[in-house]
């Protein structure tokens, strides 16, 4: 008897906890972000905001194109608030289709110039957040030991010697595989590009969900190559892998991060406070400490000594507004889906 | 009244009914595709007339529903008297599947081509599930049988359960699905062009292609899923055959330690068994490296991609067959075993006329199962599939990007249901075999049969072989939560941990700084509901299937087991396609994963009800009616003592599942709505191996410790069922019920 | 039929222990060729494991089995030639009837027309011809008994082992099947050794019966001989049943022994054969030797002992009226034929109760 009135107390204790857990959580402040840059800014962001301003955040982290999806699919009934980072292309196409609102920020005057350009192609409903450079990663380790030269340019990565050693993210899922795909559209125009794509898919090991996930097996020994960006790059060096990053010879695209507000979320006052101080440098210096190493888009941060400064050499021309629609991004990878990651090309 | 009963009995015997789901999607779900298309053609032309085929669309709709209302009600036996003549009978069942089709295929389809809001399909939509509801009551019935005293107010409650019950079914489980068929049918436009470009799409070579057989090339994805299935299959049957056979002679001991092994993949996700096999045999793997040092044999990537997802799902399924197969050995009795031997029969006599004699149906069984669990692992190939392009990946990787809203996202699904669907009839065949589960059980001391040299030396082998990669892949994943970025040779680190699962002690309190809290405690209340909703629906399904007439509770139950066999990834984008445009509250919105994760356990809930419900005695059942208890009191004094052990199995079981299942939620989680296998994989896949290891051993931890508090708890009460009952309730629900099929539901 | 012919089975001094409990002591019979040997005892008395030992199951620790003269204590079973009918039936579920008759046959790897040929005869004598494709989960239990029975005889063997073969069935059935046993076991003459608890079926069918209890016999012999001349009580009342009074036996002055107890009073005992010793004793007689008197009335007690009682229950069975009469402290069991139209005795009336002396056997404890 002693026995079941002790578990009877227990039950009672925990459904009282839960009880009075529930409102409490739901009087606090709160923010939905989604988070489309590494888990570990993510992460700092969170962390650092929470305890700046005592806003509880719930942070979930997707893709950019993930993250497109889950805004459209939320479309009449938001639970975001913010997105935050990811590729600029499917900012724009956000903007596009009014899933987020337009806002200029009080510090706009000190952004950097690209920054300032991606937020007037969208209506200032997005703006730049940072900007990295996508190249070509590799472990010269692997490279010594395949015996070939390293690679330098794109068209070194359609050689014999690197069957089954490259990795790149999913262009259908991946904000990254996306920009490879419409910056080689720019080099060698639509059906070079595809026929490039076709025998790179050869020596493709695996497309990864995200774009930083093909670094991370280049820095773990699973393939020898992977494209991917800059900071990425910078970041496994940092943390002591053999890694050599190059930017392709033909040309190498660079992506503009992006920071958007959504239309409709529950928060918008919170959301508006948040933008601003994702904004400021005090925030984006955060990066660094999360070892993303990014091009900040405000330009009163100081640049990290040791790295090439944001000046856009070697990057190509990058039509952001073209492969930012919706109808080329639809096209673009319905032709990738049917013609490359398909039965018939292996 | 005879040629009725038989005509009765014909008409819902399965085969024709699934004729008629399908004839009565065929003819009702064409022309009104046709009329949705023929407005669509003039849509360019006249405003006025698009206008008018709305309407026209709509109005038929109204008709059919309100004429399906008007029939059925002509049904209802208190008007109509207990003789119905057969033309009415197939009348209102064939109205029934044309109501459910068009209702199915029609109203999404024409959604999407027109894009009206959902109020005005409401009042045609509303009034078809009410001609359900009523066209179920008039047909549950049962034949020739004395009404009890409270029969009249009982057969109504329970008929309304039952058509509840038919209703849920539709909404949550046919209604998305027939979204994401919709799909195939609306690609490129829609009307005849749409109709014909869906059926080319669904041959395609994408799906069908055969060029790695013929060499030098890919297969489809649909290939791979089959090939794969049956691969998983057939080897994961044998496995968990030899093991069986090894441990049936073996003492209590090893059969002790081999259970535990074996339930080891069962509560963690299938893909971190993968990826724990990542861990050993991928390039950067420990068994790699370890060749490379000592053998100098270079490691390739040969593990990612359909041998490693094979692998992986081998050993995460495995379980099941070797329930099956002990399960069907230890049946054997001694005097059986005795008489062969008796007889002359060697070891390996006795072996071949014996012993796989009984084996093969139970083995066929989990066979088929493990077949379908293949289908729909969506974990596994996302994790460890390199380039292998099977239909579960697939239907995610296009349901989760913008191009969810095309063809892309419908074939798969429709794919994967037909074929999870075949499979599921096929294994309900041969469950239904009727000669040998007939017989009683034999009494008295189980024989023990002995196994020649080699085949004892192998099963050994294997026995120790499989330990060893258990073993192995759970403590690649211990190893490496502790470990830097998860690799097994870096140094020791508590960071994966506290990036996770951090916390700090704070003036107020506890306060929860890691980030996989909020999916953790997420995942623990959904599982929570989800089992607690599972076993207790499945209890009062089968209760009042009882009572409804056994040819409605047939059919209720068949039709149950196929929705229920369907893949849960088709279920997770078959919500989203459906509702996920209906824009839900955030609370609605952990409604829809709850139901996702509950759907996927009703199967097995529903049969641990069957079996709940045998152990009833009729008797006390009885005697509480006749002493003027109503149903419910009856239900809750005199039934629940009795349900109470077999319900406290079946929601740990389910407990166990819903927190391990990834397919039905993996499209569903956003911002808040976050499970702990969605967290998972998402770390694991942009390259967190070691956050990713480290959640798994908190989950597993979990799951222990919830399911240890949760006995603690219960131990106070006298209707604790031992350990033995509970191993006993565990593999009837698994073990038996899988082989009755869906007879048990309608006992 | 060709094929059969009894072998006779002795055991000299067998024992068996299973882990520390021990089975059997020290049996020692013997049955002759073409006997039906029935074992009687109640359960755990060890009968299956003595048929386990002549079927070769279990070794003895100690002692011999013969089998038609030769040593057979290490021979594995199948070299045995003897045919087993278990308890659990041992039927195979997924095997048809033909198939599970021609088991046997086919293990002996003997040419398929043969086998259909033997398996079709067999199935005739035990009346199961149409029911060869059936499955055992589709019979009825008796038919089951049959087809295991048939499964047994199909090798022909040389002697049978009967395991309780009706303990499943009901009433009806099993007299049916007892009967058919008892039939064919003549038919064929072979050596049949059958394990019951019910002495009805060992006394209607067996040639000699052996009473076991906790692993010893108490007593082989005839079924009649086992009814009219138990060894002692324990035989007495396993064979039927029984009224033991006690008492004591004891010499009188003239040399004549005499038997005395509170019910039944002096008796005179003259018997020559299975004399008692003095000592106690119990007068054991048999419900059906008994006659009824009014209690007033003269009686003769030459040859017979008259015993005052009052009647506590009658029992109606049919034929007969079973009566429990209480007599000196003692329940006397006694069983009148009845007559149509006539009415029982009424429960409380003082009665006589009569048994003649030459029907009594006087057994020593």
């Amino acid at each position: 008897m002693g026995g079941k009135r002790v578990s009877r107390l227990v039950a009672a204790v925990f459904l009282g906890w839960l009880v009075v857990a529930g409102p409490v959580c739901a009087q606090t402040r709160r923010i939905n972000v989604i988070c489309s840059v590494q888990i570990e800014w993510c992460e700092l962001v969170k962390k650092a905001y929470q305890q700046a301003t005592g806003v509880r955040m719930a942070v979930i982290h997707r893709s950019s194109i993930e993250a497109l999806a889950l805004l459209m699919a939320e479309r009449k009934n938001p639970r975001t608030d913010v997105w935050f980072g990811g590729t600029g292309d499917p900012h724009l196409q956000a903007a596009e289709q009014g899933l987020t609102v337009a806002y200029r920020s009080r510090q706009f005057d000190d952004l950097q110039p690209w920054a300032q350009a991606q937020a007037k192609r969208g209506a200032f409903r997005t703006v730049g957040l940072y900007s990295g450079a996508l190249g070509i990663a590799y472990n010269p380790e692997q490279i010594r030991r395949l015996g070939v030269e390293a690679p330098r340019c794109w068209r070194d990565l359609v050689r014999p010697e690197f069957e089954r050693q490259v990795m790149m993210g999913n262009p259908t899922s991946s904000g990254t595989g996306y920009l490879i795909l419409s910056a080689l559209t720019q080099l060698f125009g639509e059906d070079g590009a595809f026929a490039y794509m076709k025998k790179l898919h050869r020596n493709v090991a695996q497309y990864t969900h995200g774009g930083r996930g093909s670094i991370e097996n280049v820095v773990r020994g699973e393939a020898s190559v992977a494209i991917g960006f800059m900071h990425d790059a910078i970041t496994a060096q940092e943390r002591g892998a053999k890694l050599a990053f190059t930017l392709p010879c033909e040309g190498a695209p660079a992506e503009i991060g992006s920071l958007s507000l959504v239309a409709g979320g529950a928060n918008a006052v919170e959301a508006r406070e948040f933008y601003e101080w994702a904004l400021s440098p005090e925030a984006q210096t955060l990066a660094r400490q999360a070892s993303a190493f990014q091009w900040s888009s405000n330009a009163r941060v100081s640049g990290v000594a040791g790295l090439p400064t944001a000046d856009m050499s070697g990057i190509i021309e990058y039509d952001h507004r073209r492969f930012g629609s919706s109808e080329v991004r639809k096209r673009l990878l319905t032709r990738w889906v049917n013609e490359v990651n398909a039965p018939g090309n292996e | 009244m005879s040629e009725t009963l038989i005509m009765r009995e014909h008409l819902l015997s399965l085969h024709f009914r699934l004729l008629g789901l399908l004839a009565g999607w065929l003819a009702v779900a064409l022309p009104a595709h046709a009329v949705a298309g023929l407005h669509q053609a003039v849509a360019d032309v006249t405003p006025e007339i698009q206008a008018m085929f709305r309407a026209l669309g709509s109005l038929g709709e109204v008709a059919l529903g309100g004429g399906l209302l008007v029939a059925a009600l002509s049904f209802w036996p208190h008007w109509h008297g207990t003789d119905r003549p057969a033309w009415q009978r197939f009348a209102a069942v064939f109205g029934l599947f044309g109501a459910a089709a068009i209702f199915l295929a029609g109203i999404p389809a024409m959604q999407r081509a027109t894009d009206m809001e959902p109020g005005v399909h409401g009042v045609p939509s509303l009034l078809l599930l009410i001609a359900m509801f009523v066209l179920f009551l008039a047909i549950h019935r049962k034949e020739g049988e004395p009404r009890h005293v409270d029969a009249s107010r009982a057969e109504t409650g329970f008929a309304l359960v039952a058509s509840g019950w038919i209703a849920f079914l539709v909404i949550l489980v046919a209604v998305p699905i027939a979204c994401a068929w919709s799909l195939v049918w609306n690609r490129g436009g829609s009307g005849w062009g749409g109709l014909f470009g869906g059926l080319e799409s669904l041959v395609s070579a994408r799906y069908w292609s055969l060029g790695c057989l013929a060499g030098g090339g890919a297969c489809g994805s649909a290939v791979n899923s089959i090939v794969l299935g049956m691969l998983v299959a057939t080897l994961a049957g044998l496995l968990g055959a030899a093991l069986a056979l090894f441990v049936h002679r073996a003492g209590s001991a090893v059969r002790r330690s081999v259970a535990v092994l074996a339930c080891l993949p069962m509560i963690t996700p299938p893909f971190l068994v993968g990826f724990g096999l990542a861990q050993l045999f991928g390039k950067a793997g420990l068994v790699s490296l370890m060749l490379e040092t000592v053998f100098g044999v270079t490691s390739t990537r040969w593990f990612f991609g359909g041998y490693g997802v094979a692998m992986a799902q081998i050993f995460a399924f495995f379980p099941l067959a070797y329930f099956m197969a002990l399960h069907a050995l230890d049946s054997l009795g001694r005097a059986q075993i005795d008489a062969a031997k008796y007889l002359g029969a060697s070891n390996a006599d006795v072996l071949r006329t014996l012993v796989f004699p009984v084996l093969r149906d139970p083995l066929a069984v989990a066979m088929l199962v493990i077949f379908v669990e293949s289908l729909s692992d969506v974990g596994n190939p996302l994790v460890i599939g390199g380039k292998l392009r099977v239909l579960p990946a697939e239907l995610f990787y296009s349901s989760s990007s913008e191009l969810a809203a095309n063809a892309m996202t419908g074939v798969p699904a429709l794919l994967l249901v037909v074929i999870a669907l075949a499979m599921t009839a096929l294994k309900d065949n041969v469950a239904r075999r009727p000669a040998i589960s007939e017989m009683e059980a034999p009494s008295g001391e189980p024989g023990r049969c002995d196994l020649p040299r080699t085949l004892s030396w192998l099963s050994g082998v294997l026995l120790v072989a499989t330990a060893l990669v258990l073993i192995g892949v759970y403590a690649a994943i211990g190893v490496g939560a502790f470990s830097e970025g998860g690799k097994v040779f870096a140094p020791f680190t508590l960071d994966n941990f506290s990036r996770g699962f951090g916390f700090t002690l704070t003036a107020g309190g506890i306060e929860l700084t890691g980030s996989a809290w909020d999916s953790l405690l997420a995942s623990l209340w959904c599982a929570l509901l989800a089992s607690l909703a599972g076993g207790a629906a499945g209890m009062l399904m089968v209760w009042t299937l009882g009572k409804v007439g056994k040819p409605s509770a047939r059919f209720v139950g068949n039709l149950s087991s196929y929705f229920f066999s369907i893949p849960s990834v088709v279920i997770g984008a078959g919500f989203m396609l459906a509702f996920g445009s209906l824009g839900f509250s955030e609370l609605g919105a952990w409604f829809m994963i709850v139901l996702a994760i509950l759907i996927r356990n009703l199967s097995i809930c529903l049969r641990f009800g069957a079996i709940a419900m045998s152990r009833l005695d009729r008797a006390q059942i009885e005697m509480s009616g006749l002493l003027g208890a109503s149903s419910a009191t009856t239900f809750l004094r005199v039934a629940t003592p009795t349900l109470r052990p077999v319900f406290v199995v079946c929601v740990a079981y389910g407990f166990i599942r819903s927190m391990t299942t990834l397919g039905s939620v993996l499209l569903l989680s956003s911002a808040e709505n976050q499970v702990a296998t969605t967290f998972m994989i998402d770390r694991i896949g942009i390259g967190e191996f070691g956050v990713g290891m480290a959640y798994g051993v908190v989950l597993a931890g979990c799951i222990a410790a919830v399911l240890s508090g949760g006995w603690l708890l219960m131990s106070a009460h006298r209707h604790l069922p031992g350990w033995g009952q509970v191993m006993a309730d565990l593999k009837a629900a698994i073990v038996l019920a899988e082989k009755n099929g869906v007879r048990g539901v309608a006992r | 039929m060709v094929g059969f012919h009894g072998v006779s089975i002795e055991a000299r001094k067998v024992s068996l222990s299973l882990g520390d409990r021990r089975v059997l002591t020290d049996i020692d019979l013997r049955i002759e060729a073409g006997d039906f040997f029935c074992l009687l005892g109640p359960s755990g008395a060890g009968k299956t494991s003595f048929l386990r030992v002549i079927a070769g199951l279990a070794t003895p620790e100690a002692g011999e089995l013969l089998i038609d003269g030769e040593r057979v204590t290490a021979r594995p079973p199948q070299k045995r030639g003897v045919g087993m009918v278990f308890q659990g039936l041992g039927l195979w579920p997924h095997m048809t009837v033909a198939e599970t008759v021609g088991y046997g046959l086919a293990r002996q790897r003997l040419p398929d027309e043969t086998i259909r040929r033997k398996v079709g005869t067999m199935l005739e004598s035990v009346g199961l011809t149409e029911f060869a494709e059936k499955y055992p989960g589709e019979l009825s239990g008796g038919q089951q008994q049959k087809v295991a029975l048939a499964r047994a005889l199909a090798v022909e063997p040389r002697i049978l082992l009967l395991d309780q073969p009706l303990s499943a069935l009901d009433l009806t059935f099993r007299t049916q099947l007892l009967g058919d046993i008892h039939a064919l076991q003549r038919e064929l003459g072979i050596t049949t050794v059958m394990v019951t608890h019910e002495p009805e079926e060992a006394l209607s069918v067996a040639d000699r019966v052996a009473v076991i209890r906790d692993g010893a016999i108490r007593q082989i012999g005839s079924p009649a001989a086992l009814y009219d001349y138990p060894a002692d009580s324990f035989v007495a009342a396993s064979v039927g049943t029984a009224n033991l009074l006690a008492g004591k036996v004891f010499e009188d002055e003239t040399g004549q022994m005499r038997f005395n107890s509170d019910a039944t009073g002096d008796v005179p005992l003259f018997e020559r054969l299975h004399r008692p010793t003095a000592g106690s004793a119990l007068a054991c007689f048999r419900p059906t030797s008994v006659r009824f008197a009014p209690y007033d009335a003269m009686t003769d007690t030459s040859d017979s002992v008259w015993m005052t009682g009052r009647i506590v229950r009658s029992e109606f069975r049919g034929g007969y009226l079973r009566y429990s009469v209480s007599v000196a402290n003692e329940t006397v069991v006694c069983d009148l034929p009845h007559r149509k139209a006539a009415l029982a005795l009424p429960a409380g009336s003082e009665i006589l109760v009569g048994v003649e002396t030459s029907q009594i056997r006087f057994i020593n404890v």
